[in-house]
Protein backbone atom coordinates (compact mmCIF):
# COMPACT_ATOMS: atom_id res chain seq x y z
CA UNK A 1 0.00 0.00 0.00
CA UNK A 2 1.22 3.27 -0.77
CA UNK A 3 0.12 7.05 0.69
CA UNK A 4 -0.18 10.54 -0.78
CA UNK A 5 0.21 12.12 2.55
CA UNK A 6 -1.88 15.00 3.58
CA UNK A 7 -2.15 17.73 0.47
CA UNK A 8 -2.29 20.79 2.32
CA UNK A 9 -1.20 22.82 4.61
CA UNK A 10 -4.02 23.36 7.05
CA UNK A 11 -4.67 19.42 7.01
CA UNK A 12 -0.35 19.35 7.92
CA UNK A 13 -1.05 21.46 10.94
CA UNK A 14 -4.07 20.17 12.38
CA UNK A 15 -1.85 17.11 12.22
CA UNK A 16 0.76 18.38 14.11
CA UNK A 17 -1.22 20.67 16.65
CA UNK A 18 -3.02 17.19 17.42
CA UNK A 19 0.25 14.94 17.60
CA UNK A 20 1.83 17.63 20.23
CA UNK A 21 -1.27 17.52 22.28
CA UNK A 22 -0.93 13.70 22.47
CA UNK A 23 2.79 14.07 23.26
CA UNK A 24 2.10 16.50 25.55
CA UNK A 25 -0.44 14.36 27.21
CA UNK A 26 1.42 11.61 27.41
CA UNK A 27 5.29 12.70 27.80
CA UNK A 28 5.44 12.05 32.03
CA UNK A 29 4.16 8.30 31.93
CA UNK A 30 5.53 7.53 28.54
CA UNK A 31 8.40 10.11 27.35
CA UNK A 32 9.59 6.99 24.71
CA UNK A 33 6.53 7.71 22.62
CA UNK A 34 5.74 11.06 23.50
CA UNK A 35 9.20 11.29 21.74
CA UNK A 36 7.58 9.64 18.44
CA UNK A 37 4.78 12.12 18.76
CA UNK A 38 6.81 15.13 18.85
CA UNK A 39 8.32 13.89 15.86
CA UNK A 40 5.76 13.64 13.77
CA UNK A 41 4.48 16.62 14.90
CA UNK A 42 7.80 17.91 13.57
CA UNK A 43 7.12 16.43 10.36
CA UNK A 44 3.66 17.73 9.47
CA UNK A 45 4.74 20.99 10.52
CA UNK A 46 7.71 21.02 7.85
CA UNK A 47 5.20 19.29 5.47
CA UNK A 48 3.17 22.41 5.94
CA UNK A 49 6.32 24.18 5.31
CA UNK A 50 7.01 22.83 2.42
CA UNK A 51 3.20 22.78 0.79
CA UNK A 52 3.43 26.68 1.46
CA UNK A 53 7.24 27.47 0.00
CA UNK A 54 6.69 29.45 -2.73
CA UNK A 55 10.12 28.16 -3.98
CA UNK A 56 8.41 25.16 -5.48
CA UNK A 57 6.64 27.40 -7.66
CA UNK A 58 9.86 28.50 -9.39
CA UNK A 59 11.49 25.81 -11.08
CA UNK A 60 14.68 28.04 -11.66
CA UNK A 61 14.97 29.05 -8.32
CA UNK A 62 14.51 25.99 -7.09
CA UNK A 63 16.91 23.73 -9.11
CA UNK A 64 19.29 26.57 -7.91
CA UNK A 65 19.21 25.36 -4.79
CA UNK A 66 19.87 21.80 -5.67
CA UNK A 67 19.61 20.57 -9.62
CA UNK A 68 17.59 17.42 -7.84
CA UNK A 69 14.88 19.17 -6.40
CA UNK A 70 11.38 19.25 -8.31
CA UNK A 71 8.19 20.95 -7.75
CA UNK A 72 6.95 17.57 -6.65
CA UNK A 73 8.89 17.62 -4.10
CA UNK A 74 6.76 20.07 -1.57
CA UNK A 75 4.69 17.07 -1.22
CA UNK A 76 7.23 14.29 -0.55
CA UNK A 77 6.25 11.95 1.96
CA UNK A 78 9.23 9.50 2.56
CA UNK A 79 12.42 10.80 4.90
CA UNK A 80 15.36 9.75 3.04
CA UNK A 81 16.39 9.99 -0.41
CA UNK A 82 16.34 7.20 -2.82
CA UNK A 83 18.82 6.65 -5.17
CA UNK A 84 16.77 6.09 -8.52
CA UNK A 85 18.61 3.46 -10.16
CA UNK A 86 19.57 4.85 -14.16
CA UNK A 87 17.03 7.56 -12.84
CA UNK A 88 17.47 10.82 -10.86
CA UNK A 89 18.28 10.81 -7.42
CA UNK A 90 14.80 10.90 -5.46
CA UNK A 91 15.01 13.62 -2.37
CA UNK A 92 13.83 12.90 1.18
CA UNK A 93 12.46 14.91 3.46
CA UNK A 94 15.70 15.11 5.54
CA UNK A 95 17.37 15.90 2.46
CA UNK A 96 14.99 19.02 1.64
CA UNK A 97 15.04 20.39 4.95
CA UNK A 98 18.98 20.14 4.69
CA UNK A 99 18.74 22.30 1.70
CA UNK A 100 15.80 24.35 2.51
CA UNK A 101 15.88 25.00 5.64
CA UNK A 102 19.91 24.62 6.95
CA UNK A 103 19.43 26.26 10.21
CA UNK A 104 17.24 23.80 12.06
CA UNK A 105 18.44 20.31 9.65
CA UNK A 106 20.29 19.26 12.52
CA UNK A 107 17.46 19.38 15.09
CA UNK A 108 14.88 17.92 12.91
CA UNK A 109 17.36 14.94 11.95
CA UNK A 110 18.03 14.26 15.56
CA UNK A 111 14.25 14.45 15.80
CA UNK A 112 14.42 11.57 13.53
CA UNK A 113 17.07 9.95 14.81
CA UNK A 114 15.35 9.70 18.22
CA UNK A 115 11.93 8.15 16.80
CA UNK A 116 13.89 5.43 15.11
CA UNK A 117 15.28 4.97 18.22
CA UNK A 118 12.44 4.36 19.92
CA UNK A 119 10.21 2.46 16.90
CA UNK A 120 12.93 0.15 15.89
CA UNK A 121 15.73 0.04 18.58
CA UNK A 122 15.66 0.21 22.18
CA UNK A 123 14.25 3.19 22.85
CA UNK A 124 15.58 6.89 23.65
CA UNK A 125 18.50 5.73 26.07
CA UNK A 126 21.08 7.77 23.93
CA UNK A 127 18.73 10.79 23.08
CA UNK A 128 17.95 13.53 25.53
CA UNK A 129 14.05 13.92 25.91
CA UNK A 130 15.00 17.52 26.58
CA UNK A 131 16.48 17.75 23.39
CA UNK A 132 13.41 16.05 21.68
CA UNK A 133 11.29 18.53 22.92
CA UNK A 134 13.67 21.44 22.17
CA UNK A 135 14.42 20.33 18.77
CA UNK A 136 10.85 20.00 17.84
CA UNK A 137 10.44 23.61 19.41
CA UNK A 138 12.99 25.02 17.43
CA UNK A 139 11.12 23.64 14.21
CA UNK A 140 7.61 24.55 15.10
CA UNK A 141 9.40 28.46 15.59
CA UNK A 142 11.33 28.34 12.83
CA UNK A 143 8.62 27.48 10.11
CA UNK A 144 5.94 30.03 12.39
CA UNK A 145 8.67 32.61 11.54
CA UNK A 146 8.87 31.68 8.13
CA UNK A 147 5.18 31.55 7.31
CA UNK A 148 5.09 35.24 9.04
CA UNK A 149 7.87 36.49 6.57
CA UNK A 150 10.31 36.88 9.20
CA UNK A 151 12.97 34.67 7.76
CA UNK A 152 15.08 35.19 4.54
CA UNK A 153 16.15 32.40 2.54
CA UNK A 154 19.95 31.80 1.89
CA UNK A 155 21.06 33.03 -1.73
CA UNK A 156 22.01 29.71 -2.40
CA UNK A 157 22.72 26.27 -0.26
CA UNK A 158 26.48 26.45 0.44
CA UNK A 159 27.24 22.39 0.12
CA UNK A 160 23.32 21.35 -1.76
CA UNK A 161 22.56 18.05 0.10
CA UNK A 162 21.14 15.38 -1.95
CA UNK B 1 47.13 -8.43 0.84
CA UNK B 2 43.25 -8.61 0.16
CA UNK B 3 41.96 -7.02 -2.61
CA UNK B 4 39.30 -4.85 -2.28
CA UNK B 5 36.19 -4.47 -4.27
CA UNK B 6 34.19 -1.51 -5.23
CA UNK B 7 31.91 -1.77 -2.72
CA UNK B 8 34.03 -2.68 0.42
CA UNK B 9 36.25 0.35 -1.20
CA UNK B 10 33.26 2.47 -0.89
CA UNK B 11 32.69 1.57 2.26
CA UNK B 12 36.09 2.12 3.40
CA UNK B 13 35.68 5.34 2.23
CA UNK B 14 32.64 6.50 3.69
CA UNK B 15 34.09 5.10 7.38
CA UNK B 16 37.19 6.78 6.86
CA UNK B 17 35.75 9.81 5.50
CA UNK B 18 33.49 9.90 8.69
CA UNK B 19 36.18 9.21 11.38
CA UNK B 20 38.10 12.27 9.74
CA UNK B 21 35.16 15.20 10.04
CA UNK B 22 33.88 14.08 13.37
CA UNK B 23 37.46 13.61 15.09
CA UNK B 24 39.18 10.01 16.07
CA UNK B 25 39.28 11.68 19.61
CA UNK B 26 35.22 12.00 19.61
CA UNK B 27 34.82 8.20 18.79
CA UNK B 28 34.61 5.68 21.23
CA UNK B 29 33.72 3.04 17.81
CA UNK B 30 31.91 3.84 14.25
CA UNK B 31 30.79 1.18 12.23
CA UNK B 32 29.72 1.10 8.47
CA UNK B 33 27.73 -1.79 7.46
CA UNK B 34 26.75 -1.03 3.28
CA UNK B 35 23.91 -3.06 0.98
CA UNK B 36 25.31 -3.43 -2.46
CA UNK B 37 21.73 -4.34 -3.47
CA UNK B 38 19.77 -0.64 -3.26
CA UNK B 39 23.69 0.66 -2.08
CA UNK B 40 22.60 1.71 1.75
CA UNK B 41 24.97 2.43 3.83
CA UNK B 42 24.65 2.51 7.85
CA UNK B 43 26.66 3.93 10.08
CA UNK B 44 26.46 3.30 13.37
CA UNK B 45 28.34 6.00 15.91
CA UNK B 46 29.81 5.62 19.37
CA UNK B 47 30.53 8.65 21.24
CA UNK B 48 32.75 9.24 23.86
CA UNK B 49 30.73 12.47 25.05
CA UNK B 50 27.28 11.54 23.61
CA UNK B 51 25.69 15.41 25.04
CA UNK B 52 23.08 16.57 23.03
CA UNK B 53 26.21 19.38 21.68
CA UNK B 54 28.12 16.59 20.45
CA UNK B 55 25.23 15.13 18.83
CA UNK B 56 24.24 18.38 17.16
CA UNK B 57 28.03 18.56 15.81
CA UNK B 58 28.33 15.50 14.78
CA UNK B 59 24.93 15.26 12.76
CA UNK B 60 26.39 17.95 10.69
CA UNK B 61 29.18 16.05 10.26
CA UNK B 62 27.39 13.64 8.66
CA UNK B 63 25.67 15.85 6.25
CA UNK B 64 28.94 16.27 5.26
CA UNK B 65 29.74 12.62 4.73
CA UNK B 66 25.94 12.64 2.67
CA UNK B 67 27.04 15.24 0.43
CA UNK B 68 30.22 13.73 -0.53
CA UNK B 69 28.73 10.13 -1.45
CA UNK B 70 25.54 11.11 -2.77
CA UNK B 71 25.88 10.06 -5.92
CA UNK B 72 27.25 6.11 -5.09
CA UNK B 73 25.16 5.28 -1.74
CA UNK B 74 22.49 6.62 0.76
CA UNK B 75 23.68 7.46 3.91
CA UNK B 76 21.76 7.17 6.94
CA UNK B 77 23.52 6.83 10.61
CA UNK B 78 22.51 6.24 14.00
CA UNK B 79 24.11 6.83 17.55
CA UNK B 80 25.11 3.70 19.54
CA UNK B 81 26.50 3.13 22.91
CA UNK B 82 28.89 0.33 21.45
CA UNK B 83 29.42 -1.19 18.57
CA UNK B 84 28.28 -4.53 17.31
CA UNK B 85 31.82 -6.57 16.49
CA UNK B 86 29.62 -8.96 14.68
CA UNK B 87 30.53 -9.97 11.43
CA UNK B 88 27.63 -9.87 9.15
CA UNK B 89 28.24 -12.67 6.38
CA UNK B 90 25.66 -11.80 3.52
CA UNK B 91 27.62 -11.60 0.28
CA UNK B 92 25.93 -8.41 -0.23
CA UNK B 93 27.37 -6.45 2.75
CA UNK B 94 30.07 -4.59 3.11
CA UNK B 95 31.78 -3.32 6.27
CA UNK B 96 34.16 -1.11 7.97
CA UNK B 97 34.82 -1.22 11.59
CA UNK B 98 36.38 1.52 13.94
CA UNK B 99 36.22 -0.10 17.62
Amino acid sequence: MTHSGLRTAELCLKRAVAMKQDAEQIEDVAPDLAAVAYFYAGYHTIKAAFIEDPIFDDLTRLQSLDPHLIPDDRYVTHHRGRLGGNGPRKLGVNDIVKILYPSIATRYVRLHMASIAVRYESGLALYSFADVKSDFAELARLCRRRAQGQVARPARHASSTS
Amino acid sequence: MIALDEFQALTQSIGEYAVDLIGRDALAGLQVIFDRRNRSGQVSIALVEPSGDEQLRVIACMFEVEQMFKDEAITSYSFVDVIDEEVDARETIRQYSLV
